[in-house]
């Protein structure tokens, strides 16, 4: 194991677009949690983690792609991420409040309980993504990519989703509430027991599964 | 574990290749369509595909099968399923299927077909089919058979560990976890 994301794990990372299922557990937490990317240990045993950021963000402004990284719990929040490339990577509990991630490709990424909240989504590419329970509260979320996403039970309440694609995608069970779905790709969406009170779907585009959805004062 | 996933349009039913990094065995999970892109996966991995695991026999799972044994394993791949006509080898409830060092353990999971199953690979992910849906459950004919499947993911599959992923037979991947808590089919 090197000692620093440069030099070493990273090139080992960037030949293999799938390390994400060598499944590598915490040398501390065991099987309980993978361990993150270019370290042994998971987010909640990692001593330096101002240096793990660092170095990451380093990668980042150097326009590295970041596909099939593990990078559960890890605190990203108000920092500058616009157009990152987290293709497959694995973000299971992140806090990525306030973050900029206009652009960013997280296609095919699992971010299970990751918050997003407050963040810039605006333009990023999901497709495929697995957002189960992740928080998008009042994020930006104007032409994302989001179709096939598994958004199962996701909270979503006053998200601005204006001409997002949520093709085919998986809402069930889900808050959006006070969503602003104007013009967006509502096709095959299947928001059964999901809470859309309040929501502006104006313009909306594609028939949708509401079954036992909550559609008080809903704009359609 | 290599892992690689292709929707087909066949139904927008998933197909699913597995590999084994160190012996570079594949298996592929399901067939509903042959893809242009399973090909250049394959070579970009250096896997050789030797099985197919097929789900459940239904035409958005099967109708490639042919396909992909001849373009991708010339043409004798070994065919695990749940039931045994044409040809396929039954494979059972507890029963292991070797893809190079990796093992997939087998789940009988009826209810959407009689013949459905679900394949662990080492206790990480588990490839569904039409059981079991990100928010969604498969469909069947009957109550009878929609409490059976239910049973199923309750008493076989949320068993797995809230970690493990699941591999669905249509749209998006899930976990145990958000399936056990969110799926309204199932709280």
């Amino acid at each position: 194991m090197t000692s620093t994301i440069h030099q070493g794990v990273y090139p080992e990372v960037m030949n293999d677009l799938h390390k994400h299922y060598d499944f590598v557990t915490c040398r501390v937490g065991g099987a309980a949690c993978m361990a993150l990317t270019g370290r042994d240990v998971c987010w909640q045993h990692l001593k330096d983690r101002t240096t793990y950021i660092e170095e990451l963000l380093a990668l980042i402004a150097d326009g590295k792609s970041l596909e099939g990284w593990v990078l559960s719990g890890i605190d990203l929040s108000d920092r500058n991420l616009q157009g990152v490339c987290f293709k497959g990577a694995v973000l299971n509990g992140a806090n990525l409040q306030k973050t900029n991630l206009r652009g960013a490709d997280l296609r095919e990424a699992f971010c299970i309980e990751t918050d997003f909240s407050g963040a810039d989504l605006s333009g990023a590419q999901f497709e495929f993504a697995a957002l189960g329970m992740a928080c998008f509260e009042d994020a930006k979320l104007q032409n994302t990519d989001l179709k096939r996403t598994n958004l199962v039970g996701v909270r979503a309440r006053g998200a601005d989703l204006q001409k997002a694609d949520l093709y085919y995608s998986r809402p069930g069970n889900a808050d959006f509430s006070n969503t602003d779905l104007r013009q967006a790709n509502l096709t095959r969406a299947i928001f059964r027991m999901a809470d859309l009170s309040g929501a502006d779907a104006r313009g909306a585009k594609g028939s949708f599964n509401t079954d036992r959805a909550n559609l008080s004062n809903m704009k359609q | 574990m290599i892992l690689g996933s292709f929707v087909t349009d066949v139904n927008e039913a998933n197909v699913y290749i597995v590999g084994c990094p160190k012996t570079r065995e594949a298996m592929a999970i399901d067939a509903g369509g042959y893809d242009i892109r399973f090909k250049p996966f394959l070579e970009k991995y250096g896997l050789k595909l030797t099985k197919v695991f097929i789900t459940h026999d239904h035409y958005d799972h099967v109708d490639g099968l042919a396909q992909i044994c001849t373009q991708l394993a010339d043409g004798k791949p070994e065919i695990h399923a749940g039931s045994a006509h044409r040809g396929w080898q039954q494979v059972k409830e507890g029963e292991t299927i070797k893809i190079g060092e990796l093992t997939g353990r087998v789940l009988e999971t009826p209810g959407h077909t009689p013949d459905a199953l679900t394949l662990v690979v080492e206790d990480k992910v588990a490839f569904v089919g039409d059981c079991l849906f990100a928010g969604s459950i498969g469909g069947t004919s009957s109550e009878k058979l929609k409490q059976q499947e239910i049973a199923n993911i309750k008493n076989k599959i949320f068993p797995l560990g809230d970690q493990v992923e699941l591999y669905t037979g249509h749209g998006a991947p899930t976990t145990v976890g958000v399936e056990r808590q969110k799926n309204p089919f199932l709280i």
